[in-house]
């Protein structure tokens, strides 16, 4: 879209808004969608034919019903958006709508004759449902902390909306030979999983305090999970639109187009070696006319101006309410530790607000809870919401003296169980329930094993957990990156799950690996109660199920499980 | 031929409604009704092909989408397709069984197991 916008007024939250180009870009597409869905309705233009165009407006056909997934860049909304995703799901669905792992929401139940209406009311708060899908260039992702994490160099987000910009509907690369993820990270503890992207931009300082950013390419799940390699260490910000053009031409020349599962970027860097991917990535870039795509620093300041930090007051970073509740209180103290993260101004906390209630749906939210939330950011957040990528949202900028009043609201509407980063706080994929790629029910599995610990001092007491559930080998779910991988499978007409441990999506990244013969639907709550409770008998001192796991390996594990009797 | 009542399945045919995106399934008097229950069974694959051939003339009509035939079983009066995947497909997700009409009046276990 317009990489010339102007600043707009400094009503409503620090988000970037649309300019007048956006505003018809947006409105055509939706009049250009109402056409083509009149012309199927009518039978002028067959599915086949209509397939492509509405997957380019992220309408799906899913095992049930049509599915919209709309676009929330960077996983980052206001109150107002927020509002309208609850009209949305009230009035076109059935009162609720699911976060994914990409930080959208998708609808499952919307109607075909209905999507062009439901496009027009995204369009009228800034929203669509672009990039969503097909082989493009899909929604730039990155922490959901940006802009308020206290560990953050910078607010990532102005080069994600850059990135945005430059990528939305770009002509060379609208056709990929597959899709393409891009992921951000302003912290040096990466949030956005980085390093299993297609490419990862992680972001430096120099020692003259300049940005740079270490570009990592060839990270992915699916079917052929791989680490990304790092082709860059140090990329001067002006030059990043420039490289990120070289890349996607060399993978667009070069990547195979035979073979939908081995199209992916990952293939072509693995088959050709990270060495010469990147000697190839250098060659195109020092032919690329640079001029034409460096970035201006006043472009990008521009851009920054949308994401200005918000109006913070100066505030005393204790507050006695807050700690005289934690005293009292277990409950409270635990979601502080659990749900509350360190912002970089005094006074002001960052708080989740956590969509895995125990025995629930992970990442469902009902209307009502969109609406509380949307409030709550209203009253308390500066008007701002995040999605996180696993699948819960976030109020970025509460203030400490505020903790006590948004903790009630948000535990009056179940939006309170103080699991964040807990095994509790399992992202799955809709699995064979919702989804025609699925090969067995991920969502059930969850709800087994988040009612087995539902106890939030004994999830504590295992402390940082992460349990990843997909339902086919596409892992949407990221089993693959989970420290306790779920993967679904059918074996002739059942369920079955395998389990992999030492996954992770952070700095030190690791593909999780298979322990051994998968587990009846029945049985794999109890394997992974096995697996925590082996934890529990052989970690040391402060030591987290990652650190035990590479320490020890997966033996002790194994000995326990497959010596069990389910 | 064959003994048909030894080696030949039950079939339904099935689709997606275009308008609304709904499963539905093939009834007698060509009409495409919800419930599986009300669908035309069909003994036989050959007979099933047979079935998709005619329904093939609504989907050309534009009415549905995406043709094709499910193999089912009768279970205490009921039609039952014998893959989960198709079972789930039938009557509803397994964990929001409220919100899917298919699924009324039936247990998740009755989904799920077979």
């Amino acid at each position: 879209m317009n990489m010339h916008v102007t600043t707009g007024s400094n009503a409503g939250p620090n988000i970037y808004r649309y300019d007048e180009f956006d505003h018809s870009f947006v409105a055509a597409r939706v009049a250009q969608f109402r056409d083509q869905v009149s012309r199927r309705l009518s039978g002028a233009v067959t599915e086949d034919e209509f397939k492509p165009m509405r997957l380019m407006n992220g309408l799906y056909h899913q095992l049930h019903a049509y599915m919209l997934r709309v676009a929330v860049p960077y996983g980052t909304m206001s109150a107002k958006q927020l509002h309208m995703l609850a009209h949305i799901a009230d009035k076109y669905d059935r009162g609720y709508g699911h976060w994914t792992t990409r930080q959208n929401i998708q609808f499952n139940w919307v109607k075909l004759e209905d999507t062009a209406d439901i496009l027009g009311d995204l369009a009228s708060v800034e929203m669509h449902a672009i990039q969503t899908s097909g082989n493009c260039i899909r929604n730039t992702t990155t922490d959901q902390y940006a802009g308020a994490a206290a560990d953050e160099l910078a607010d990532p987000r102005p080069v994600c909306e850059l990135i945005r910009q430059w990528s939305t509907l770009h002509p060379e690369f609208t056709y990929l030979p597959r899709k393409f993820k891009i992921a951000v990270t302003g912290s040096p503890n990466d949030r956005a999983a980085v390093k299993v992207h297609d490419i990862g931009l992680r972001m430096h300082l120099n020692d003259a305090g300049e940005r740079g950013w270490e570009v990592l390419v060839g990270g992915g799940q699916g079917r052929t999970p791989m680490i990304a390699a790092t082709v860059r260490d140090w990329l001067p910000e002006a030059d990043l639109l420039a490289y990120l053009t070289a890349i996607m031409r060399v993978y667009n020349l070069t990547g195979r187009r035979d073979n939908k599962y081995k199209a992916r970027i990952k293939i072509l860097v693995h088959e050709m070696g990270s060495d010469a991917f990147s000697a190839a990535v250098e060659k195109e870039f020092a032919h690329a006319p640079k001029e034409t795509l460096e970035i201006e620093a006043r472009e990008l300041e521009r851009i920054s101006a949308y994401f200005a930090a918000p109006a913070f007051q100066t505030l005393e970073a204790f507050v006695p309410g807050v700690e005289e509740r934690k005293l009292a209180d277990r409950a409270f103290r635990q979601w502080v530790t659990a749900n509350t993260a360190a912002h970089r101004q005094p006074g002001y906390v960052i708080v989740n607000a956590s969509f895995k209630p125990a025995g629930g749906i992970p990442g469902d939210a009902t209307s009502e809870q969109m609406r509380a939330v949307a409030d709550l950011a209203e009253q308390f957040s500066f008007g701002e919401v995040r999605v996180t990528h696993a699948q819960n949202l976030t109020l970025p900028h509460v203030r400490m003296l505020d903790l006590i009043e948004v903790y009630e609201a948000l535990k009056e509407h179940g939006l309170a169980e103080a699991n964040i980063g807990l095994i509790g706080d399992i992202i799955a994929c809709p699995g064979l329930d919702y989804c025609s790629l699925a090969t067995a029910r991920s969502i059930p599995v969850a709800q087994q094993i988040s009612a087995r610990f539902a106890d939030i001092t004994r999830q504590q007491d295992v402390g940082p957990l992460k349990l990843n559930i997909s339902g086919c080998i596409n892992a949407c779910g990221h089993h693959h990156v989970g420290h306790i991988g779920i993967l679904g499978v059918d074996k002739k007409g059942r369920e079955f799950y395998q389990i992999t441990l030492g996954g992770s999506s952070a700095n030190e990244a690791s593909i999780g690996k298979i322990l051994g013969p998968g587990f009846g639907a029945d049985e794999i709550a109890g394997a992974v109660e096995t697996v925590v409770a082996t934890y529990l008998n052989v970690r040391e001192q402060g030591e987290e199920f990652l650190q035990t796991y590479r320490r020890l390996g997966a033996a002790p594990f194994k000995e326990a499980l497959y010596n069990a009797d389910y | 031929m064959n003994d048909k009542t030894e080696d030949c399945s039950e079939y339904v045919v099935t689709a997606n409604e275009v308008l609304s995106g709904d499963t539905v399934f093939r009834a007698p008097g060509r009409k495409w009704v919800r419930a599986i229950d009300e669908a035309e069974v069909l003994v036989c694959q050959d007979i099933g092909f047979v079935a998709l051939g005619y329904a093939e003339a609504d989907m050309r009509a534009n009415k549905v989408m995406g043709l094709y035939l499910v193999e089912v079983s009768r279970q205490s009066g009921h039609v039952r397709p014998v893959h989960i995947r198709e079972r789930i497909r039938a009557l509803g997700p397994t964990v929001r069984a409220d919100l899917s009409l298919k699924a009324q009046g039936f247990s998740v276990a009755e989904v799920v197991d077979q």
